[in-house]
Order: structure tokens, then C-alpha cells, then sequence
């Protein structure tokens, strides 16, 4: 009987990972069709955004079957507090990149100005690194991994204040206030991504010690 | 709960043998007054026998040895001039089976006052009544006390046990495995009653199931024999919010999460 708990347990650990494997991948798809004004692109990746829904209800249910017919404790009970607590995270991530996608499916517009463009690239780049390292943290169960990821948010939140200076700048018609306002919705986006990202590790973190002053609150 | 924790029983560098086998090596363990302690770990693994040298019951088996100190305020409960039976009085015992005499409800409740000394009937009937009360049996049996206590049903029977050991006015109750011949619902019964009597006793359990240990102690040992013919020992010792939730040991992480044992 507990094989078969162990069993489902590390099945729902890896149904988190194939959730984050799919959060990654729009992330990355949603950067993509915005830069490239991809709006089929767009809808896939908000058509997609309903599978990552679904992972989020089947495995939050998973976990309270496990917890109401195993009653685990120890390393296990940190596991599944830990992917409850993921899910959610993913699920917001989710949400974020469909909404850089719906973004990307508003009306283009040519003239915009490229060193505004250089940085949300520079930030995108940095963001999807960094959900990439959070879940290769969950993967891996890496406490060292985790610890590095906050260092890693810190140039997010840089690149991100200093598109809101540039985006503050801007002065011109209607069309590139629109073009703007919608940019620096996208930037906010990606940065609510990185701190979803780096509240992944820390709850990582919790489930390697099981200590909570691994737990920092991120702003 | 209060922060303040008081040391009721101790066991300092405590040894124990059957024979040549030593059973329990080198046990070292604080048990709090006013508080829940569970001994957990597989079958064998020392914690029916070690629960057993706080009481001195292990002295009924031949050919038995204790080294170390058992103390109990302070006082070595295996110093030559301890009075056993004063201090099986202080120290009572709940066993796994309900082994109720077979007389009626109050004689089983009236015995050990009795023995003690009481020997006047207003003072029995009033402890008789206020044991079973905190027993929480009172108002089951307080009709018929003068019926066989063997018509009980079993967790009926479990808590007259409870109050029989209430009754000569102990100070701490030692349960072996007190649940685990009883259903569900006399199970929760004599949970809900450990959390009352916790409030004037000092309770140690010893418990194969583990949820019950999570479910109603303070405190958690974990006792393990790691190869056959080693003596057991005390692998960990901890507040059993932190023991079910991060244990520090992996031996006890192994065993509570059912990955042995």
C-alpha cells in the first residue's frame, strides 16, 4: 500500500513538471508572438493556457486524496505542501504569459522606438532563464540552485524600472502611447513571472530543510 | 501551553539487559510534566520495554539488569530505599488489552484506594465517583456501578482501567498501546480524554500507529533496533510537530514516511 503512495506521489511530482515544462514553453511562446506580432502563435498559447488550468485542478486533487487517505508526513507532507503550493505559482504564470499573448494580438505598430524593444528582449531573456532554473531546482530537489535565484531577479527588476524610465520618455502620437501602455503592461507581466519564478525556489528550499526561514517574502 | 516545561521522568545514560542481551543502550530522555509523550518505532524496537523501567514493572522478569538513572523529581526510582509500590502508585499503567477485575465497576475503581489505606465509604464513594468523572465514564456507568465492569464494552473498559489508575492518585500514566484493541470511536474517546487528563498528569504512550502518535502528543520518540541482536536506542527525541514535519534524523524520516519498518 505505501509503494503504490510513494508511487502516486512521484506521479504528481511529475505531472508538476510537466506542467512547468508547459508554463516554460509559453512563457517563451508568448515573448515570441509579442516581438513578432505572431498572432496565430498568440492564440495557441492561450488555447494552451487552459491545459496548464486543467494540470492545476488534477494535481491539486491528486494531492488532497494523498492527503486525505495517506495522511503523509515528514519529506512527504513537504512534497505535496510544496506542490500545492507550486501550482498555484504555475497557474499564475500561466495566466501572465496568455496575457502577454493577448498583448500580442492588439494592433501592431512600426515605428517603435528599438532600444525599447533591445531591453524587454534583454528582460524576457533573463525571466525565462529563470523559470527555467526554478523548475530544474524542483527536478533536481537543488537547495543551491534555489539560493541563486533571487541573485538572478535582482536584474529583472532592474531592466524592468528602467523600461517604465524609457517607456515615461516616450513623447508622440496616440498610436505609440497605445504601443507603449500595452509594452509596459507586457514588462510588468514578465516581471510578476520572475517572482513567481523565484517563489518556486524558495518553496523548493522549504521541501530540501524543511526549515521556513528559507522562505523570504518577495516584493 | 505554557512555555515553561518542567522534567517529570529522566533517563540518564540508561542500559538495560535481559540476561547477557542488552535490550536498550545508552537511552537518554527528558519526559515533560503536564504533557503527551508518544514512543514510536517498529515491533522490538525497546519502547514497550523501556515505557516498563519507568514503573520498575521490567523487576517482575527474572534475571534483568538496569544501569543508568531513572529519575523521577529528581529521585532515582531504582535507589534501594524506593518503595515499589508507592511508586507504582505515582506511576500507573494502562495496557494494551483492558484488564478490568472481575468484580463490579466501583470495587475495580475502590481496589487501590482501598489497598492504600482509604477505608472510609463517603471518601471511597467520592473518589470512586471523581475517577471515573475524569475518566470521562461517569456518565455511562454512574447507574450500575454495582455491575460486573466485565459487561463493558471494550473502551468502556479501557477508561474504568484509566480510572482505576486516577483513582490512587497518580501523578503519571504510562499507556501501552491503550487503542489498539478498540474501534475507532472509543479510540477518540480516549484521545479526547488524554488532552483533559494532560492538564493534572504527565502521559506516556507507546503507539504502533502512527497518526495517533501525530494526532495527540507533545513530544516524540523514536526507537529503533538497526541490526538483529543490537540493543535498541533512542534515535530521536523532539516537539512531534517538528518530528512529523522535518525529523532530523534520516532513520526516522525512513519510518514515519513507511519507508521501512
Amino acid at each position: 500500500m505505501r509503494k503504490s503512495f510513494h508511487e502516486e506521489l512521484g506521479d504528481l511530482r511529475k505531472n508538476v513538471l510537466v506542467m512547468g515544462r508547459v508554463v516554460e514553453e509559453n512563457v517563451a511562446r508568448a515573448v515570441e508572438s509579442l516581438l513578432d506580432r505572431n498572432s496565430s502563435l498568440a492564440d495557441q498559447v492561450i488555447e494552451s493556457d487552459k491545459k496548464i488550468d486543467r494540470m492545476d485542478m488534477k494535481i491539486e486533487q491528486g494531492c488532497m486524496v494523498l492527503l486525505a487517505r495517506q495522511q503523509p508526513v515528514a519529506v512527504d507532507l513537504r512534497m505535496i505542501n510544496t506542490i500545492l503550493r507550486m501550482i498555484i505559482h504555475l497557474e499564475r504564470m500561466g495566466d501572465l504569459a496568455a496575457n502577454i499573448a493577448q498583448i500580442a494580438k492588439e494592433p501592431t505598430f512600426d515605428h517603435y522606438p528599438s532600444r525599447i524593444i533591445d531591453l524587454f528582449q534583454e528582460m524576457a531573456g533573463l525571466v525565462q532563464d529563470l523559470v527555467g532554473r526554478s523548475l530544474r531546482a524542483f527536478a533536481d530537489e537543488d537547495r543551491r540552485l534555489t539560493l541563486s535565484l533571487n541573485d538572478l531577479d535582482k536584474p529583472i527588476d532592474e531592466l524592468y524600472h528602467q523600461l517604465i524610465r524609457e517607456f515615461g520618455q516616450l513623447h508622440g502620437d496616440e498610436e505609440l502611447m497605445n504601443w507603449a501602455t500595452t509594452m509596459v503592461l507586457a514588462s510588468r507581466y514578465l516581471e510578476r513571472i520572475a517572482d513567481h519564478a523565484v517563489s518556486i525556489g524558495e518553496r523548493v528550499a522549504y521541501l530540501v530543510t524543511g526549515n521556513y526561514a528559507d522562505l523570504h517574502i518577495v516584493d | 501551553m505554557s512555555a515553561e516545561l518542567e522534567i517529570k521522568l529522566c533517563t540518564k545514560n540508561l542500559n538495560f539487559y535481559y540476561g547477557n542481551f542488552k535490550a536498550l543502550e545508552n537511552i537518554n530522555s527528558e519526559i515533560y510534566k503536564n504533557r503527551i509523550t508518544a514512543f514510536i518505532g517498529p515491533s522490538g524496537c525497546g519502547k514497550s520495554t523501556y515505557l516498563r523501567l519507568l514503573n520498575r514493572m521490567n523487576d517482575l522478569i527474572d534475571g534483568t539488569l538496569v544501569e543508568g538513572l531513572v529519575e523521577i523529581d529528581g529521585q532515582n526510582i531504582y535507589d534501594s530505599n524506593i518503595d515499589v509500590s508507592e511508586l507504582r502508585r505515582r506511576v500507573g499503567m494502562v495496557f494494551q488489552k483492558p484488564n478490568p477485575f472481575p468484580k463490579s465497576i466501583y470495587e475495580n475503581v475502590a481496589y487501590g484506594p482501598r489497598v492504600h489505606g482509604v477505608k472510609n465509604k463517603n471518601e471511597l464513594d467520592h473518589i470512586v465517583e471523581e475517577s471515573l468523572k475524569r475518566a470521562a465514564l461517569w456518565k455511562e456507568v454512574k447507574h450500575k456501578l454495582h455491575t460486573s465492569a466485565l459487561d463493558l464494552s471494550g473502551g468502556q473498559q479501557q477508561r474504568l482501567c484509566i480510572a482505576r489508575v486516577l483513582a490512587v492518585d497518580s501523578e503519571v500514566l504510562l499507556m501501552d498501546e491503550p487503542c489498539s484493541s478498540l474501534d475507532p470511536s472509543s479510540t477518540m474517546k480516549i484521545e479526547d480524554l488524554m488532552f483533559e487528563l494532560k492538564l493534572r498528569y504527565t502521559i506516556v504512550i507507546v503507539t504502533h500507529n502512527m497518526q495517533q502518535a501525530a494526532r495527540v502528543s507533545d513530544y516524540t520518540a523514536f526507537f529503533l533496533v538497526e541490526e538483529v541482536d543490537q540493543p535498541a536506542r533512542l534515535i530521536e527525541f523532539g516537539p512531534t510537530d517538528e518530528i512529523f514535519t522535518r525529523p532530523r534524523d534520516k532513520r526516522t524520516e525512513n519510518y514515519i514516511t513507511g519507508r521501512f519498518g
